[in-house]
């Protein structure tokens, strides 16, 4: 979903572009909302079963691709092109911007890693461990906490002594309170 | 905020944003329904997911929908109701309040990192797509131009392709969808050893039903006669008697496959029959002009053979058509269109062969309204013939048992119906057509009412349908019973040359 909102507010940009983004987000959540609340309030829920399960599998696969693809410059530190292109521009464009990786890929590939190794580790020790399966499945489903955590305390240590707004590689900066 | 301008801005991307919206939180929805064994109610999700959207954007939410990864971690957490909700809630608002200083360090490369780590579990596994490609080669194909046309355009024409490309296949498989001939074959049940049936009464015999009846040891079964179902090809399938077909629709029968299907039952009773009258047409003109008719080299050889002319080019060795059995089994819902090409083959074989005409069968309707089409198209009653010899009709009927035989309640029932088929018999059936079928099922020996009082002492039995219609049979069995009953008796009353037809009900009483 929010990919396709992402995609919606880039192409209301050029066509409005003295429209804030987030006005578009809005203005989409409460028309799309209000067309699904009136198909259900007239109770002709069984419309989605006009979505086969191949088209379902496809729309989940190729959105995947088109996210995962388009995260992949941000994690290397890749720049100079739009990450919005059809996947198949962004991917070209990435291999193509290779040479221009930064320090970002000593932080994202290492987390990247890291995610898929406690995940294996835990599958393997649940199947291991049988009776603490539970156990494993929790320490899996906080990974992703454990890996930020890790993370933010790394760029933490290395850029304490930087003056606000500077970096040595790319970090959120500040984050508005309360949004 | 919402204006004229952005809204027809955003119209165009509107369909895709909705079908987003719904697939997400529906496919999440139930396949946690299937995991924790419920089952949703589209409709209300529905409500949910609007009702979010609406009101969110008031304090500055964007299009939400369902999200897998937290449904499965509660999930797996042991949340049971809704209000674990306003706890994650609660707590994302202390972590935007309380956090966004230790949010100023996380690195964006780590982020993408956890994204992409978190969208590859919605990558569709090599695994299932192979079990996709066992249940249908077809959705595999269509699940590849989805996820190209998406990694190539955009989601929103991949969505639109895949749905397209799935109602498209399934349309054509409707249009393209004809029937099958079946042919009759005999079946014994075997368990271990031994042949159900020879000891059958035995087992069956608690429920005090079936002491006095006979189980037959053999019964009928009909199976596509070119095997493609994919039954023992080392069994001989015959037509079931030389003229009488037994077709099945496969697909339905309604107005986008109504001529395919009839084209198809036409061309095959064509080529597996001849015309019943071989002479020639009484003018050269009444040849039809897209009929090519008997080249020279077969009339030759028919005259060498001492034929006449119009049996040229016809195999004689073929049967003459005599009757067709529908079976309605996979029909759910006629229409005008479909009936009206019902009639136009009826007319078409009629034609076919004069001066007989065809015996329609009607198999396994199940609806209602099927029926009702059927009967004002003029089916379920014998065909008005020339020769009169509709009024010879032998109705057979399929009689069910009812309930226990000693129970008050059944006394009752018992009364009523012997009331209501004392009517219906005595009453003046107002068509000519009506009057046919109860008058000859009165001569033919197989009444009703008193094969029910015959056997009111051991158990009671009701006709199963109407018996105004006498060609609406319950299933294959009785259907070809009664046609080849009602042949076979119409050729001895033909040879006997008109001679009374009390002996014919003996006759019918032995197919």
């Amino acid at each position: 979903m929010s990919t396709v909102t992402g995609g919606v507010v880039a192409d209301m940009k050029t066509k409005l572009p003295d429209v804030p983004g987030h006005f578009i987000a809005s203005a989409l959540a409460i028309l799309a909302g209000s067309i699904v609340l009136f198909i259900g309030l007239i109770r002709c829920g069984w419309i989605v079963d006009l979505i086969p399960l191949s088209a379902l599998s496809a729309f989940m696969t190729g959105s995947a691709i088109n996210i995962a693809v388009g995260q992949v410059p941000t994690m290397m530190g890749i720049t100079g092109f739009s990450t919005r292109d059809a996947t198949y521009l962004v991917f070209i464009h990435t291999l193509q911007g290779l040479p221009r990786t930064k320090l970002d890929a000593a932080m994202g590939l290492t987390a990247l890693a890291m995610l898929y190794l406690i995940r294996s580790a835990c599958k393997y020790a649940a199947k291991r461990y049988p009776q603490k399966q539970k156990f494993f499945f929790f320490l899996s489903t906080l990974r992703t906490v454990f890996v930020i955590l890790l993370y933010t305390m790394i760029s933490w240590l290395a850029n304490r002594h930087m003056p606000r707004g500077k970096a040595k590689f790319k970090i959120l900066f500040t984050v508005p309170r309360g949004t | 905020m919402l204006n004229k301008e952005i809204a027809s801005g955003i119209a165009t991307h509107l369909p895709a944003a909705v079908i987003v919206l719904l697939i997400e939180h529906i496919a999440i929805s139930k396949s946690f329904g299937r995991v924790n064994n419920y089952t949703i109610n589209p409709s209300q999700e529905m409500v949910a997911i609007g009702v979010t959207n609406l009101l969110g954007p008031f304090l500055g939410g964007y299009p939400a929908t369902g999200s897998f990864s937290r449904t499965a971690i509660k999930s797996k957490a042991g949340v049971r109701t809704p209000f674990a909700g306003v706890i994650t809630a609660v707590v994302v608002l202390l972590a935007i309040y309380a956090l966004p200083a230790v949010f100023y360090y996380i690195p964006s490369a780590s982020l993408s990192a956890v994204i992409i780590h978190a969208v590859g579990d919605l990558i569709t596994p090599p695994n299932t797509v192979y079990q996709f490609w066992r249940v249908s080669p077809l959705d595999v194909v269509i699940f590849f131009v989805g996820v190209i046309v998406t990694v190539f355009f955009s989601i929103e024409v991949g969505i639109y392709t895949t749905i397209c490309i799935s109602a498209f296949v399934l349309l054509f498989r409707i249009l393209k969808g004809r029937g099958t001939f079946l042919g009759r074959v005999k079946v014994h049940s075997v368990i271990g050893d031994h042949v159900i049936g020879d000891h059958g009464r035995q087992i069956y015999g608690e429920y005090g039903t079936m002491t006095g009846s006979r189980e037959p040891p053999a019964r009928n079964i009909f199976l596509p006669i070119d095997h493609k179902d994919g039954s023992n090809p080392g069994i001989e399938l015959e037509m079931p008697y030389p003229g009488v077909f037994i077709y099945r629709f496969n697909e339905g029968f309604n107005y986008p496959n109504a001529s395919h299907t009839l084209e198809y039952l036409t061309d095959f009773i064509f080529k597996h029959t001849r015309r019943t009258n071989l002479s020639t047409y009484d003018r050269p003109g009444d040849r039809p002009w897209n009929d090519p008719g008997p080249s020279r080299k077969e009339r030759k050889a028919a005259k060498a053979a001492g034929l006449s002319e119009g049996a040229a080019g016809v195999n004689t060795d073929l049967p003459t058509l005599k009757a067709i059995i529908l079976d309605f089994s996979a029909v759910n819902n006629v229409d005008i269109t479909s009936v009206q090409q019902l009639i136009d083959v009826r007319n078409q074989l009629d034609r076919y062969t004069s001066p007989d005409v065809v015996d329609w069968h009607m198999a396994c309707i199940s609806n209602r309204w099927t029926k009702r089409a059927l009967v004002s198209a003029g089916f379920g009653y014998p065909t008005e013939r020339q020769d009169g010899l509709h009024h010879r009709w032998q109705s057979i009927f399929s009689v069910a048992e009812i309930g226990g035989s000693d129970s008050a309640a059944q006394a009752a029932d018992d009364a009523l119906n012997e009331k209501e088929l004392g009517r219906r018999v005595s009453q003046a059936p107002p068509t000519d057509i009506e009057a046919a079928s109860s008058g000859s099922s009165s001569d033919g020996g197989a009444d009703p009412k008193a094969a029910f009082k015959r056997n009111a002492e051991q158990r009671r039995a009701v006709v199963v349908h109407g018996l105004n219609r006498p060609l609406f049979h319950v299933d294959l069995t009785s259907a070809l019973q009664s046609a080849i009953c009602n042949i076979e008796n119409r050729a001895q009353v033909q040879r006997a040359d008109n001679r009374s037809g009390v002996d014919a009900g003996v006759d019918a009483k032995q197919v």
